[in-house]
């Protein structure tokens, strides 16, 4: 790094920070663009937004010393400028050596954000660049895989200064790789935007829990004062002053939450690039069409989705879409299709992701469950496929070989339960043999304040994640049946198991919790469902979860705890816990 | 009354790098992300902009662009301007010296060697 003697190390940290923020922004766009390039090998504007990432690159790394980064670039810049002069062609040889020379850049641009910059041997994709400058492939070159000579970085990469600003479309940023429009003529409004530590953020929502929770108070607090007391004229103003207040904070709350919001098009624009070198190591043809990009989640789960999205299609690619000629003989175009799309629905976000392979075997996995001891023979023969298929999602099956032999779904579906677990979420698989699977994944639009169901049973209120509920029903002793002695819900052509707080939380009553109570509440984690027994339902209420501290705080199925407008304290309950601790008893 | 330097560039990093020497050397800074946004910017300053630094390469409205712009507009047609390019071909030095150009620097650059070249044009 060049020190420069009229700036101060600070001023130099800083525009380092900024660098590395740019940059990630420009290497994200070369990404999407360079691929997009392969199927539109003469858009002429894609070529310029290409060139001008890389010439860019090149020239704030330049300023601040980070020789190699220069150099890399200098050379792909040679080369792009051939092809956007049309002097040299887009072949995918040629396009394989600027995506291996953008990985070793990333790499680059890794070693600068961590502090250690170490040298690199550039030669051998310098040499390559060279060679397809000159307009030829050479014969016999290879692509010896030069990033494996890159030694990485020992400290895991420190983020200089994380920017919740950085992914709006709205930024400093070319190139909006999220819009699905051509980007170039849209980009004339003047970019509004500053970048915002994550952590200040993060305070602001915490103020605004804490607001939200005194909001209740009030509210309810007010609900109950007694006129005549209080003078018929005073009690007037204080609803109408407690009104607004209601009315403010909920407005407040909105927009606070949307500052949390990126566009999942961040998470989805690494796609193409994931499908097109899986699509080439495997000889497949597929087209990836995504949809609902500008959709958008809080943060945090952003940067949660990103994990069980890759392992999803990475096996739609590998094992759900088939070789061309096995689809045409299969009567379907060579060409297989995933489509990802998202969208919001209520409080939550759908992420669809669709195939058109060959699909679940459902009996390949019955007869691995009756194997696996999941069920007797005569249960599992006669559950559904839906149901069938979330056996998949099970740790001990899903990475069992048979199955991603006969079924084709590889390992990793249960790390994908997981995390989808974790984000309290909800996944759904349906699959139709030789017609392909589509899996759909219901997530909440944020996780720092919920919304909750308030609920009572044993003369003990709870409240569960309204995001989770699915529905509640009213029973009919006819509607439950007894299996090995466990209560189930029969509702439509569903069986859900059904459970009670007493004796799940507290171990109170029999193992073997009778289901008499009139109510339940469905609710959903991850692929599977539950039915919870209750006396009553109280209401729905805004909840901040509130930890329980060292003392409490480990106690299975239950999240925390929260302030209820009438200043009582009440727990929220853990619906992973309450799943395993029901999965226990059962 | 200190003077006031447009800063032009595409690069947040470059315009970062290039008003924080500025600024430590006692100039205002005003920083604009491309060619429009420049013109934008300098239309709603209430005060003369006394110097224009700018990049070549930006989208929307390069730097030949601007220069071309701010020459055909009476109160700029003295403005001294400097280009900053990456481009050090003698084809992109005459062309900008041709649309108006004052100076040409060729990035990377000391910040050293930009406040000599800012000197020349603007008396503390």
């Amino acid at each position: 790094m060049t020190t420069d003697a009229n700036l101060e190390l600070d001023d130099m940290k800083e525009i380092i920070g900024d660098f590395l923020i740019e940059t990630d922004e420009l290497l994200h766009s070369l990404d999407t663009n360079l691929v997009k390039l392969e199927s539109a090998p003469d858009d002429l504007n894609l070529l310029n937004e290409i060139f001008r990432a890389a010439h860019t690159i090149k020239g704030t790394s330049s300023f601040l010393g980070f020789e190699q980064v220069t150099t890399l670039t200098h050379k792909m810049e040679d080369v792009l400028n051939k092809l956007r002069k049309g002097e040299l062609k887009v072949t995918p040889v040629r396009m394989d050596v600027l995506l291996e020379s953008l990985d070793l850049l990333k790499q680059l641009v890794e070693m600068v954000r961590s502090g250690h910059i170490e040298s690199v041997d550039l030669s051998g994709i310098l040499a390559m660049l060279e060679v397809q400058m000159e307009g030829g492939a050479a014969p016999g070159t290879t692509i010896a895989s030069p990033a494996a000579t890159v030694a990485q970085p020992t400290t895991a990469p420190i983020r200089v200064m994380e920017s919740a600003a950085k992914d709006q479309p709205a930024s400093f940023d070319k190139t909006t790789a999220a819009s699905p429009v051509r980007p170039g003529a849209e980009k004339k409004v003047v970019d509004q935007t500053i970048r915002v530590d994550v952590n200040r953020l993060d305070s602001l929502m915490n103020l605004m829990g804490e607001l939200v929770l005194s909001r209740n108070s009030l509210v309810q607090t007010v609900g109950t004062i007694n006129k005549d007391e209080v003078g018929g004229l005073h009690a007037e103003k204080l609803n109408q002053a407690a009104a607004s207040v209601n009315y403010i904070t909920t407005e407040l709350q909105m927009a606070v939450m949307r500052m949390r919001m990126q566009p999942i098009g961040k998470v989805f624009s690494k796609f193409p690039r994931l499908v097109r070198d899986l699509s080439r190591d495997s000889k497949k043809q597929i087209d990836l069409i995504l949809t609902g990009e500008e959709t958008e989640l809080d943060k945090s789960v952003i940067e949660e989705i990103g994990d069980p999205l890759v392992h999803i299609i990475r096996n739609s690619c590998d094992h759900g879409i088939e070789l061309p000629k096995v689809r045409e003989a299969g009567g379907k175009p060579a060409k297989g299709t995933i489509k990802l799309d998202a969208c919001q629905e209520g409080s939550n976000i759908v992420i669809r992701i669709q195939d058109d392979g060959k699909g679940l075997d459902p009996d390949a996995i019955r007869e691995k469950a009756i194997e696996r001891g999941l069920g007797t023979r005569a249960e599992i023969e006669k559950m559904a496929d839906r149901d069938i298929f979330r056996f998949i999602f099970e740790a001990g099956l899903s990475t069992a070989k048979v199955v991603t032999d006969v079924s084709g779904r590889g390992v990793g579906m249960d790390v994908v339960r997981t995390n989808i677990e974790k984000l309290n979420g909800q996944i759904e698989l349906d699959s139709k043999r030789g017609a392909g699977t589509t899996i759909t994944i219901k997530l909440p639009l944020t996780l720092a304040i919920l919304q909750g169901l308030l609920v009572e049973a044993d003369h003990e209120v709870y409240i569960l994640p309204l995001s989770s509920v699915i529905e509640t029903v009213r029973t009919e002793q006819s509607d439950v049946s007894y299996i090995n002695q466990r209560p189930v819900l029969r509702l439509r052509d569903e069986i859900i198991p059904i459970i009670n707080f007493a004796s799940c939380l507290r171990g109170q009553g029999n193992a073997v919790a009778l289901a008499e109570k009139p109510y339940v509440v469905v609710v959903g984690l991850a692929e599977q469902k539950l039915g919870i027994n209750i006396d009553r339902f109280l209401g729905q209420e805004e909840v901040v979860i509130k930890s329980l501290g060292s003392y409490l705080g480990t106690t299975e199925g239950v999240a925390g705890a929260t302030i209820l407008g009438d200043g009582r304290i009440r727990l929220i309950i853990d619906l992973i816990g309450l799943f395993n601790l029901a999965r226990r008893k059962r | 009354m200190s003077q006031t330097i447009l800063v032009v560039d595409d690069s947040p990093t470059i315009v970062k790098f290039v008003s924080f020497s500025l600024r430590n050397s006692g100039f205002e800074v005003v920083a604009a992300s491309d060619g429009m946004d420049a013109i934008e910017k300098m239309s709603h300053l209430s005060g003369d902009v006394d110097l224009v630094i700018t990049d070549l390469n930006m989208p929307n409205l390069d730097g030949y662009g601007l220069i071309g712009t701010l020459r055909q507009n009476e109160r700029y047609r003295q403005t001294p301007i400097i280009i900053l390019s990456s481009e050090d071909g003698e084809d992109d030095r005459q062309r900008g010296m041709e649309v108006g150009a004052n100076a040409y620097l060729v990035k990377p650059f000391k910040s050293a060697l930009l406040l000599d070249e800012v000197g020349k044009f603007l008396k503390k």
